[in-house]
C-alpha cells in the first residue's frame, strides 16, 4: 500500500512536469487500480447478510446442529472472506468454527457444526467474526462482526433412585393423601394470572370488569405443593466443592422437579437467590409451584443458567419465601453446608407448619447433632454425594444415605 | 566420511558451501517477545557451542509459544552436535534446550528431547507429507516463471528501444528473447535445483552451464543480421585472437541478459519462500516485500527508460537540448507502444502480486487448518484479471491530451481573480468619484468642465476565417481544467486513503504548525459554510411556508394606513397592540389568559423606566375596550406621549440584550 502510493505521487510529480501522455497513461492506469481496489475493499461486506439458525434449548447431552447462513446480496464477488465462530468450549472442542469462503455476486453459502450440551449452562454462540479484503493487498482488510445469539442448555435430570432419594413424592409425609390440595367450592379471593395457572381457574366476570387477567384463589384444604429453595450462596458450599457441589445441587433440584411434576403431577416451585449471566446480576428467583409441564421448562431454565454467587444465606431466603407458600407446603431445601441458622429457620417453618427436607450435598454424612435434632423435629435430611453419577447418570446401588 | 556415504547416512546437501545438513533447535519461550540484545545473545551462545557463525542460524517462532533456531551445518558440525547431546552437554542444558532435530535425506529424523534432565535420542516422526498426500505440481509454478519472464522482457524491451536511439543500426530483438529466455530459464532451474540436494560443485556446475549456454545464445543472437560468411570468417579469427569470442557489445548483453537470470532467480526464491513463517530478525524481509520492493523498482527503472526514449525520439528534431526545449517537445507526444509496454509491465507486475498475496493466505489458512473454499483461487484470478483489465481499459478510454499545464492553469485561476478583484474597485471608484464630483465641484467653486468631444469609436476587425475543426480557447481551457481536476482529485484520494489508513502518521502530521494552521483555517470556513447553510435554512422554510399557507390565514394584506385617519378610540387600540408586538419581538409575550392589568405587572420589572407610562397605557386601552363613552382627542394624544416613551424603553432593552448577547 505505502509502496503504491509513494509511487504514485512520484509518478504524479513526474506526468505533471513532463506532460507527457505516457505518465499520464500509467498514472491512470495505477490511480484506476489504487481506486477501483479500494472501492470494492470498502464495500465489500456491506450487502453481505448473515444469519445464525439453532434450537435455542437443548437437553443435557443433546446434539445441536448450528447453521450459518452467509448471502452475498451485492453485484459484486467477494473474492475472500474469513469466517470465524467464536464457541463455548463446553459445547465444543476446538472451541470455535472457521472458514474461509469465496462468494459469487448474488451467492448464497451455508455452513453447519454441531454443538453438544455436555453441561448445562447459558452459553453466548458467537460472536461471529468476519474479514474480508482485497485482491493485491495494498489496502487494510475490512471486518464485520455478528453480535452472539444465546444457547441454553438445561440441566441433566436424572432419576431419583440414582440420586437415593425416596421415589414417593412428596418427600414427606403429609397427614392427608387427598389428591385435592385446594377447595374449589370455596373461593377466598383472586389474584393475578400467572404463566401455567390452568384456564378453568381464571375468573372471567372479575377479568371483564378489572380489565386483566384473574384467576381465583381457593382455600388451601391440604397443600401438597412443594418449593425447592436451592442455595446458590458460595458461602453454602466448601470451598473445595465450590464447582462440583453446585451443579450436583442443581441436578438435584432439578431431577426433583421433574420426578415430582411429571411423575407425581403435584405443583412444584423453586426459590434460589444466584447470579443470573443473562440479565449479569444477582438476582432472587420465585417461581411459585405449578403443576403445568410448561412450568417446568421454566423452571429448568432457571436452573440452567442460575450460578453461585456472593448471596444471601439459604436461611434468608427461606423466611423471605414462606409468606409465599400455603400452610402445609412441603419445602424441599438444597444445601451444602449444616449451619445453626439453618436449623433455626427450619424449626422456625416446621412450627410454622410447613414440611421441610432437607438435602445437604456433601461428602461427608451429616453431624450427629444434625441427625439428633432432624429425629426431634421429624425432619427428613438426605445426603447426596455421587460425582459419577453425573457422569454416568446412572446411581450406585451401594450409595451412602443417611435419613 | 566420503561423499556417498555421508549421503547414505541421511544428511542432507544444500546448495551453499560446505553445508550439509538441516538441524533444528528448539527452547522454551518466545524470544520474540525478548529484547533484540537477549535474542542475539541466545544466537552468538548456541554459535559458540556448535563452533558456527552466527549468521548461520535463523531464527524462527515454533507451536506453544517456543522458539526454534533452524541450522544448515556441515556434517563436522552436526557430529559435534550429536556428541554434546550424547555427552549430555551441560552448555546445552544452560541454554535450556529441549528438542534437537537432525533432518536425514529422506525425511527421516533424529530426534533428541531432553527428559530427566538428560538428552535421550528417539525416531522423529517423519515430516515428509506422504506420497499420495504431496501436492502435485501446480500449474501456477509453472506459469509464473513464464510472468517474470514477460516482465523482464518488458523492461529489456525498452532498453533495447533506448540504445536503438544511440546506435538506430542495431537490431536488439535477440537481446529481448534472450533475457526472456534466461528468466523463464532461471525460473525453472530453480523449480529443478530446489527439490533436489546438491552439492555446492555440483549447484556450480549446473550454473556455469547455464551461463556458458546463455552466452553461446547471444553470441549466435547477435550473428543473425550478419551473413553466413561473416560467422565463418569470425570463427576462424577466434583462435587467433579469443577476445573476439567476448567482446565489448557480447559482454554488454551479456551482462544485461545475466541480470535478468539473476533477477528471476531471486524472485524465483522470493515465490518459494511465500507463505513461510517469519524469521524472528531485524534484519528479516518478507517475500512479498521483496517481490513488491522489486516490482516497483522494476517499473520505476522501466519508466526512466521509456523517458529517455521519448526524449530521444522528439528532441533531436528541435536541435535544441535545453530543458525547456525538452518539455515543450515531451508534451502531448504520442508514444502508444512505449504506453502499451509500460502498461503491460504494471498488468502483469499487479496480476503476480495478486497470486502471491493469494498464495500466502491460503498458505496461512492451511496452516491454521482452516478449510478453505475450492473455488477460491480459480475465483481469485478472475477477479484480479477484472480488476486489473478494468483499470487498463480506464487508463486507454481516459484523456491524456491537453494544452495547459497545472501550474499555468492556477496562473490563469490568479489572474482572473485579480482582474476580477480590480474590475470590482474600479466599479467602486467609479460609483464614489460619481457620487462626489458634484460635492468637489461645488466646494472647488468650479464650473464642472465641458465634455470632451467623443471620438469616434474604431471598429475590431472582422474576425479572420477559422479552418474546419478549430475548437475556441475557452473549450481547450475547459478540458484541461477537467483534465486537472481528475488527476489532482485522484492524487489527493491517493493522499487521503493513505493517511486515514495510517492514523499514527496524520497524527503526527497534524502536529505540525503549518498543518494546524491549515487545518483551523478549514475549521473556520466550515464554520461558516455551517452558519449559512443554519441561516439559509431557517429562513427558506419559513418563507416557503408563508408562501404556501392561504393566503386568509396571513391575515390582512399589508396596506398603508394613515394613524391619524384613526379615530381616538381606534388609535389608543393601536399604540396598546404595537407595544404588545414589540414587546413580543423581545420575549415577552402577553399570554392568552393574561388580563391587560396581570400582563402590565408582569412587565413592570422590564420597563422600569417608563412604568408609569406603561400604567397610563394600559389603563387607556382597559377604558377603550370595555367602555362605551366617547373618547376624545386629547386623550389620545396624552396616550400618544406614553406611548413614545414605552417605545424608547422597549428599544433600550432591545438594545441592552443585544450588548450581553456580543459579551
Amino acid at each position: 500500500m505505502g509502496r503504491l502510493a509513494t509511487f504514485l505521487l512520484i509518478l504524479f510529480a513526474i506526468a505533471a512536469l513532463l506532460r507527457a501522455d505516457l505518465f499520464f497513461s500509467i498514472l491512470y492506469f495505477l490511480l484506476a487500480v489504487f481506486v477501483l481496489s479500494r472501492l470494492w475493499v470498502r464495500r465489500v461486506l456491506s450487502p453481505l447478510r448473515v444469519r445464525r439458525q439453532f434450537e435455542e434449548r437443548a437437553f443435557h447431552g443433546e446434539e445441536i446442529s448450528a447453521d450459518l447462513m452467509i448471502h452475498n446480496t451485492g453485484w459484486l464477488p467477494i473474492p475472500w472472506l474469513e469466517v470465524y465462530e467464536s464457541l463455548p468450549v463446553q459445547l465444543k472442542t476446538p472451541p470455535f468454527h472457521r472458514q474461509v469462503v469465496s462468494l459469487a455476486p448474488r451467492e448464497r453459502r451455508c455452513f453447519s457444526y454441531t454443538l453438544k450440551g455436555r453441561q448445562r449452562g447459558y452459553y453466548p454462540i458467537g460472536p461471529l467474526r468476519i474479514r474480508s479484503g482485497g485482491l493485491l493487498g495494498i489496502h487494510p482488510s475490512q471486518k464485520m462482526e455478528l453480535e452472539p445469539s444465546y444457547l441454553i442448555v438445561y440441566p441433566q435430570v436424572l432419576a431419583l433412585e440414582h440420586l437415593g432419594l425416596p421415589t414417593r413424592s412428596p418427600l414427606v409425609a403429609l397427614p392427608a393423601r387427598s389428591p385435592l390440595f385446594e377447595d374449589p367450592t370455596c373461593v377466598v379471593g383472586m389474584r393475578d394470572y400467572r404463566s401455567g395457572d390452568p384456564l378453568r381457574r381464571i375468573h372471567w366476570t372479575a377479568t371483564a370488569s378489572a380489565g386483566r387477567l384473574l384467576v381465583k384463589q381457593y382455600r388451601p384444604s391440604i397443600a401438597r405443593e412443594t418449593l425447592i429453595c436451592l442455595d446458590m450462596d458460595k458461602a453454602g458450599y466448601e470451598q473445595k466443592h465450590r464447582f462440583t457441589a453446585p451443579e450436583l445441587a442443581i441436578v438435584v433440584a432439578a431431577s426433583l422437579a421433574n420426578h415430582i411434576l411429571v411423575r407425581d403431577r403435584l405443583a412444584v416451585g423453586l426459590a434460589t437467590e444466584a447470579w443470573d449471566p443473562l440479565l449479569e446480576d444477582r438476582t432472587r428467583f420465585f417461581l411459585p409451584p405449578s403443576p403445568e409441564r410448561g412450568h417446568l421448562m421454566s423452571l429448568l431454565e432457571v436452573l440452567a443458567r442460575v450460578d453461585v454467587a456472593p448471596v444471601a444465606p439459604i436461611a434468608d431466603l427461606l423466611r423471605r419465601e414462606r409468606v409465599n407458600l400455603s400452610w402445609g407446603a412441603t419445602l424441599v431445601v438444597v444445601t451444602g453446608r449444616e449451619t445453626e441458622e439453618l436449623f433455626d429457620s427450619v424449626v422456625s417453618l416446621r412450627r410454622a407448619g410447613f414440611a421441610v427436607a432437607l438435602i445437604l450435598v456433601q461428602p461427608a454424612a451429616p453431624s450427629a447433632e444434625l441427625k439428633q435434632w432432624a429425629e426431634l423435629l421429624g425432619v427428613q435430611v438426605h445426603r447426596v454425594w455421587r460425582e459419577r453419577d453425573l457422569r454416568e447418570g446412572v446411581g450406585d446401588p451401594r450409595r451412602e444415605l443417611w435419613r | 566420511m566420503n561423499r556417498e556415504a555421508s549421503r547414505q547416512a541421511g544428511p542432507n546437501h544444500s546448495e551453499e558451501a560446505d553445508v550439509c545438513q538441516r538441524v533444528r533447535v528448539v527452547v522454551p519461550g518466545d524470544l520474540a517477545l525478548d529484547s533484540a540484545g537477549r535474542q542475539s545473545a541466545a544466537v552468538d551462545a548456541l554459535a559458540a557451542i556448535i563452533g558456527i557463525s552466527s549468521e548461520a542460524i535463523r531464527v524462527r517462532a515454533a507451536p506453544e509459544g517456543k522458539t526454534a533456531f533452524k541450522l544448515s551445518l556441515p556434517f563436522a558440525a552436526v557430529e559435534r552436535i550429536r556428541s554434546l547431546l550424547q555427552s549430555n552437554s551441560a552448555q546445552l542444558r544452560l541454554l535450556r534446550v529441549e528438542r534437537v532435530v537432525l533432518e536425514g535425506e529422506t525425511g527421516a529424523a533424529e530426534e533428541w528431547a531432553i527428559k530427566e534432565g538428560r538428552f535421550e535420542a528417539r525416531a522423529a516422526p517423519q515430516e515428509v507429507e506422504p506420497a499420495a498426500a504431496r501436492p502435485k505440481p501446480q500449474p501456477v509454478n509453472l506459469f509464473r516463471p513464464i510472468l517474470v519472464g514477460a516482465m523482464i522482457g518488458c523492461i529489456a524491451w525498452s532498453l533495447v528501444g533506448f540504445a536503438r536511439i544511440l546506435f538506430p543500426a542495431w537490431n536488439g530483438a535477440y537481446l529481448v528473447v534472450g533475457c526472456v529466455l534466461a528468466a523463464v530459464e532461471a525460473g525453472y532451474s530453480f523449480q529443478l535445483i530446489r527439490p533436489r540436494r546438491l552439492f555446492t560443485d555440483e549447484v556450480v556446475r549446473f550454473r556455469a552451464i547455464e551461463l556458458a549456454l546463455l552466452l553461446i545464445l547471444l553470441k549466435a543472437g547477435s550473428y543473425v543480421a550478419a551473413g553466413w560468411q561473416t560467422v565463418v570468417a569470425d570463427i576462424r579469427r577466434w583462435p587467433h585472437d579469443p577476445l573476439l569470442i567476448l567482446d565489448l557489445q557480447t559482454a554488454v548483453l551479456f551482462v544485461l541478459a545475466f541480470s535478468s537470470w539473476l533477477t528471476a532467480t531471486v524472485a524465483a526464491r522470493d515465490l518459494d519462500r511465500v507463505g513461510e513463517s517469519p524469521e524472528r530478525s531485524r534484519y528479516y524481509v518478507s517475500p512479498m516485500q521483496s517481490l513488491s520492493g522489486r516490482f516497483f523498482w522494476g517499473g520505476g527503472l522501466l519508466l526512466v527508460v521509456s523517458g529517455l526514449i521519448l526524449i530521444g525520439r522528439t528532441a533531436p528534431a528541435s536541435r535544441d537540448w535545453s530543458l525547456g526545449a525538452i518539455l515543450r517537445s515531451l508534451r502531448g507526444s504520442p508514444s502508444p507502444e512505449l504506453a502499451f509496454n509500460v502498461l503491460l509491465y504494471f498488468l502483469l507486475g499487479l496480476v503476480a502480486l495478486g497470486q502471491v498475496r493469494s498464495t500466502i493466505l491460503i498458505k496461512r489458512w492451511r496452516e491454521q487448518e482452516i478449510p478453505v473454499d475450492e473455488v477460491l483461487p480459480r475465483r481469485w484470478v478472475r477477479a484480479s484479471l477484472v480488476l486489473v483489465g478494468l483499470a487498463a481499459l480506464l487508463a486507454f478510454l481516459l484523456p491524456t491530451g491537453y494544452t495547459v499545464g497545472l501550474l499555468e492553469l492556477v496562473g490563469t485561476a490568479v489572474l482572473w481573480a485579480a482582474a476580477i478583484l480590480t474590475y470590482v474597485f474600479g466599479l467602486l471608484m467609479l460609483v464614489g468619484a460619481l457620487i462626489c464630483s458634484p460635492l468637489f465641484a461645488l466646494l472647488a467653486g468650479l464650473e464642472v468642465p465641458p465634455a470632451k468631444p467623443v471620438r469616434p469609436r474604431l471598429e475590431p476587425p472582422p474576425p479572420a476565417p477559422t479552418a474546419a475543426g478549430y475548437t475556441p480557447d475557452w473549450v481547450l481551457l475547459m478540458r484541461s481544467v477537467l483534465f486537472w481536476a481528475l488527476i489532482v482529485a485522484g492524487a489527493l484520494y491517493v493522499v487521503r486513503a493513505y493517511l486515514h489508513d495510517h492514523p499514527e502518521l496524520s497524527h503526527i502530521l497534524s502536529q505540525l504548525r503549518p498543518v494546524r494552521t491549515l487545518r483551523r483555517l478549514w475549521a473556520a470556513m466550515l464554520s461558516l459554510l455551517g452558519r449559512w447553510r443554519r441561516s439559509v435554512r431557517l429562513r427558506l422554510p419559513r418563507r416557503t411556508a408563508k408562501r404556501r399557507e392561504p393566503r386568509e390565514e396571513r391575515g390582512r394584506p399589508f396596506r398603508f394606513f394613515r394613524l391619524g385617519a384613526l379615530s381616538p378610540r381606534e388609535r389608543i387600540r393601536y399604540y396598546y397592540l404595537s407595544i404588545l408586538r414589540r414587546a413580543e419581538r423581545l420575549g415577552y409575550p402577553r399570554r392568552p389568559p393574561q388580563t391587560p392589568h396581570e400582563y402590565h405587572d408582569a412587565m413592570e420589572p422590564h420597563l422600569q423606566q417608563a412604568h408609569q407610562e406603561m400604567d397610563s397605557l394600559t389603563e387607556a386601552f382597559v377604558e377603550v375596550r370595555y367602555s362605551q363613552h366617547s373618547i376624545g382627542s386629547d386623550q389620545a394624544r396624552e396616550v400618544r406621549e406614553a406611548w413614545r416613551r414605552v417605545k424608547l424603553a422597549l428599544r433600550s432593552l432591545r438594545r441592552a440584550g443585544e450588548e450581553q448577547g456580543r459579551e
